[in-house]
């Protein structure tokens, strides 16, 4: 009996060091591969926010301390939004027709730019896939909003796309088409320096905007994170 | 002597003011200035005169199971209270609905852009019609209708002759004007008919609307007794139901989309969905059941003179995001959800016995509103069809075998209609084209008929300032097009303040009767005008084959004097390019206006084209048995042999 238990004891130490060597060596490799990037930093400290390629720099920051219930959700989907949103394929979401024609002015065809809107299939459907599970991080409802400025003429923006919910606080002085338009200043704000930014231009109405970065870390298009008071205590059917 | 002067001197002004007061009786399409004028931009020809001159009464024809009306004026140049009132004097009994005609007042005319042809426009337009009864005490000039200096008061008269009326009999009508000191009255007289309407509408006259935001802002007293809940409060489902009501008594179907360009569902329109995957599905019908139950069964029609019917056409929800969730687009999840979920709301709809009508997937977004990366709507680039055909294979997979219930696929074409007539064959049932790309292509409707498809076409609805002629055109269009029907893409929104601050009223063949104390819609002249000319299309359409053997054999003249051809357009050479090529200032030069705008016709013209369509139906049914066998067929003359089969779809 004696010896049974003993057995026993030997086996489940040996499975403990085992494992825990296996861990040991895992975490190793992944925390020298992740620091390559970051020589500066003591072994065994994080880098400082600042020394990380984007979007890292930015999408780890969590809701400002004392934000309301309803920013901190909105928070939590916009870093997310930053960082598995990617900026290369929003650059692909519409077709170079579009773009092309959105400025070109024919007096005998005013809806020109809304006529010709148009879209690449895969990377719509991929980028609004993502804002649309990121918004699931909410219980409520949420909806994500893509901006971005246009190529041919980057005073002026475009909302790109739109998820279900619905409602916006940016850009809601459009061109009479709704296609493009002069940036809210929050918008040029975000773009400009990545910091993620609360905005509540009317009562009952909530959007933290995010920047979405390319692989060269530039920053392409900006999300707005928005809900409003009925809609964030709204159950999702 | 003194008094017997002053008594004189009364008498004399009496007589001077009483004798000013005028009734006058006129045809359908006088419409009249606040100062008793006929407008003046609706006559080309001869203007009308009324038809109260006693020594030539006018006599009318007046067919059974349907309407006729007539304008009544009243007119002062001092004003003052007065009563008028209306009765049937002779005949077999008729219905009578007396309307005032409201006075739609704008301060300015409407502005131009640079180029720009100038709009008609008038500063006071008679248009919305307040139900009165059959008589009604005013006071002229009008004094919740603000007229500056009105010294005319504009009625509307329908007069409703039962289908079971007997024929070759004369109904008289005595209208009564009395004032301070003077009264008079007139008479108006008809012939009942052997011929009757048909129940059916021969052509479907579709009144779009875009959800219960359209109608229940027009009702802020309404709203603010029910309270925070009143989107799905019964008094909000009432107001709906008399909304399809108004439409259906005037021959018209209405047609209020539930869903957004985003694909967000309004929750009147839907079932609750529950579940995920495997288990999508509905789990509580109880709104949906109390807006649309008795659309469906038809019991919301049932104190309509029309009697209770199903609807013929309901808007489903089904879009991108529903049932089926956009996020799992394009994986066996999505295909899962979107046909466990329709599969079971067709099951829901058999268990009901809803299968008269045509429950449309009709997909309504466009790219330019960001929700989706494809037109539903309007269509331009040939890679979205691929969608249509994937929520066909959907829709066909979601259909039980041997269902009744009528799932079609409807789709609003306007670019591309030509090039998706093939590519999309097999998939659209009901084809809604835009009406200026349509012209261009006269063998179409036949070929989408061959195919059992329906076909409309769609474009607005005339300004209450333009010549009352053009509301004839879409019924008349759809008749020399041989089509099924035609979509007025938004009639219920008047504008914001479209008593004082009018906008022409483009968007809108109903207004809200809050105003006068009533929580439903009120008609206006351009809806009950549209009816008769619909009543008369379907009398047209019962004499088409005699009318056209005989404009054939040359014993007689097209009864509207224009041949079929003349409403279609050439086909523009530059249709050979790609639609992505086009651009709105080609189509503006590839249609002509329409005959009625080319040739300057006006109301004289279609009250001879009624009269010969009389004619030549008379002709068609000419035995006793023939003329009760025709009055009492739903349809009137032979059912169209462009219906689709029940449950031919999907199947």
């Amino acid at each position: 009996m004696q010896s049974k238990r003993t057995k026993v004891l030997w086996l489940l130490f040996s499975m403990l060091l085992m494992g825990s060597m296996g861990t040991g060596w895992l975490l190793a490799g992944h925390l020298t591969a992740g620091y390559t990037n970051a020589p500066s930093s003591a072994p065994g400290t994080l880098p400082a926010a600042d020394r990380l390629p984007p979007p890292w720099q930015v999408a780890p920051a969590a809701a400002p301390v004392g934000a309301r219930p309803v920013y901190r959700s909105l928070h939590e989907i916009a870093r997310t939004v930053t960082c598995m949103v990617d900026g290369e394929m929003v650059k692909e979401v519409l077709t170079e027709r579009a773009q092309e024609k959105v400025f070109q002015v024919d007096p005998k065809d005013k809806w020109a730019a809304g006529d010709n809107w148009d879209y690449n299939h895969e990377p719509f459907v991929r980028i609004k896939q993502a804002l649309e599970r990121a918004g699931y991080l909410a219980a409520g409802q949420v909806t994500c909003n893509l901006y971005m400025p246009a190529a041919a003429n980057p005073k002026q923006w475009y909302l790109v796309m739109n998820t279900v919910y619905g409602g916006k606080q940016m850009m809601n002085s459009v061109s009479p088409d709704g296609i493009s338009g002069a940036p809210d200043p929050e918008l040029v704000q975000v773009f400009m320096t990545g910091a993620r930014l609360e905005v509540s231009k009317d009562k009952g109405q909530y959007s933290v905007l995010t920047p979405v970065y390319d692989s060269l870390g530039q920053i392409t298009a900006v999300v707005e994170v928005f809900t409003r008071d009925e809609g964030f205590v709204q159950v999702r059917k | 002597m003194r008094r017997a002067l002053a008594g004189l001197m009364l008498l004399a002004a009496m007589a001077a003011t009483a004798h000013a007061w005028e009734l006058q009786v006129w045809n359908e399409f006088s419409r009249f200035t606040p100062d008793g004028q006929l407008i003046k931009q609706d006559w080309t020809s001869q203007p009308p005169e009324p038809l109260n001159t006693i020594t030539r009464p006018n006599r009318i024809p007046a067919l059974r199971n349907g309407y006729v009306s007539l304008v009544l004026l009243v007119k002062d140049i001092k004003g003052g209270p007065y009563r008028l009132s209306v009765s049937q004097t002779e005949g077999p009994p008729v219905q009578l609905d007396l309307y005032r005609a409201w006075y739609h007042l704008s301060p300015k005319a409407p502005a131009t852009q640079p180029g720009e042809k100038p709009k008609l426009w008038l500063p006071a337009v008679p248009d919305a019609l307040v139900p009165i009864g059959s008589s009604v005490e005013l006071t002229l000039p009008t004094a919740d209708n603000r007229v500056p200096d009105q010294k005319a008061q504009m009625f509307w008269l329908d007069v409703f002759v039962p289908k079971d009326a007997p024929p070759d009999q004369q109904v008289t009508l005595k209208f009564t004007l009395n004032t301070a000191g003077f009264n008079t009255e007139a008479y108006a007289v008809m012939d009942t008919q052997r011929l009757a309407y048909p129940d059916e509408d021969p052509i479907t006259a579709d009144h779009n609307s875009y959800g219960i935001g359209f109608l229940s802002g027009q009702y802020p007293q309404l709203r603010a007794k029910v309270g925070e809940k009143f989107n799905t409060s019964d008094e909000a489902f009432q107001l709906m139901h008399e909304y399809y009501k108004i439409h259906y008594e005037n021959r018209g179907t209405f047609h209020n989309l539930g869903y957004g360009h985003s694909g967000a569902v309004t929750e009147q329109y839907v079932p609750v969905l529950g579940g995920y995957g495997e288990t999508r599905g509905p789990v509580d019908w109880t709104l949906f059941e109390k807006h649309f139950g008795p659309l469906l069964d038809g019991s919301a029609f049932k104190d309509t003179r029309r009697g209770p019917k199903p609807i013929d056409y309901l808007y489903l929800t089904i879009n991108p995001e529903w049932p089926a969730r956009y996020v799992l687009l394009g994986s066996q999840g999505y295909e899962t959800e979107f046909v466990n979920a329709v599969r079971q709301m067709i099951q829901h709809f058999e268990k009901k016995g809803w299968t008269k009508t045509k429950f449309e997937m009709f997909f309504n977004h466009k790219k330019r509103y960001k929700g989706f990366d494809w037109d539903g709507d309007e269509t331009r680039w040939p890679k979205d069809d691929v969608y249509f055909k994937l929520y066909k294979r959907l829709l066909a997979q979601a259909t039980p075998r041997g269902t009744a219930v009528q799932m079609i696929i409807r789709h609003d074409a306007s670019w591309r209609m030509h090039e998706q007539f093939q590519s999309l064959n097999g998939i659209v049932d009901l084809w809604v084209c835009s009406g200026g790309i349509l012209s261009w292509f006269p063998w179409a409707p036949a070929m989408l008929h061959e195919r059992g498809n329906l076909v409309w076409f769609y474009g607005g609805t005339p300004e209450a300032w333009e010549p009352i002629i053009s509301i004839i055109e879409y019924p008349l269009q759809a008749w020399k097009w041989e089509v099924d029907g035609y979509c007025r893409w938004l009639t219920n929104s008047p504008g914001e303040d479209p008593w004082f601050n009018f906008n022409g009223g483009g968007e809108a063949l109903v207004y809200s009767g809050e105003r006068f104390g009533m929580e439903k819609p009120i008609p206006c002249i351009r809806l009950k005008l549209e009816r008769n000319i619909i009543q008369d299309v379907a009398i047209l359409k019962m004499a088409d084959a005699k009318i056209k053997d005989a404009v054939a054999k040359g014993q007689m003249s097209p009864p509207d004097k224009s041949g079929a051809e003349e409403w279609w357009n050439a086909t523009p050479q530059a249709l050979h390019t790609p639609a992505a090529y086009w651009n709105n200032a080609f189509f503006e030069g590839a249609s002509r206006p329409s005959v009625v705008q080319r040739e300057k016709l006006d109301p004289n013209w279609w009250l001879g084209v009624r009269n010969a369509g009389i004619e030549g139906a008379a002709r068609t049914y000419e035995t006793d048995e023939e003329i009760e066998r025709q009055a009492h067929s739903p349809g009137g003359a032979e059912a169209p042999a462009t219906q689709p089969q029940e449950g031919s779809h999907a199947k």
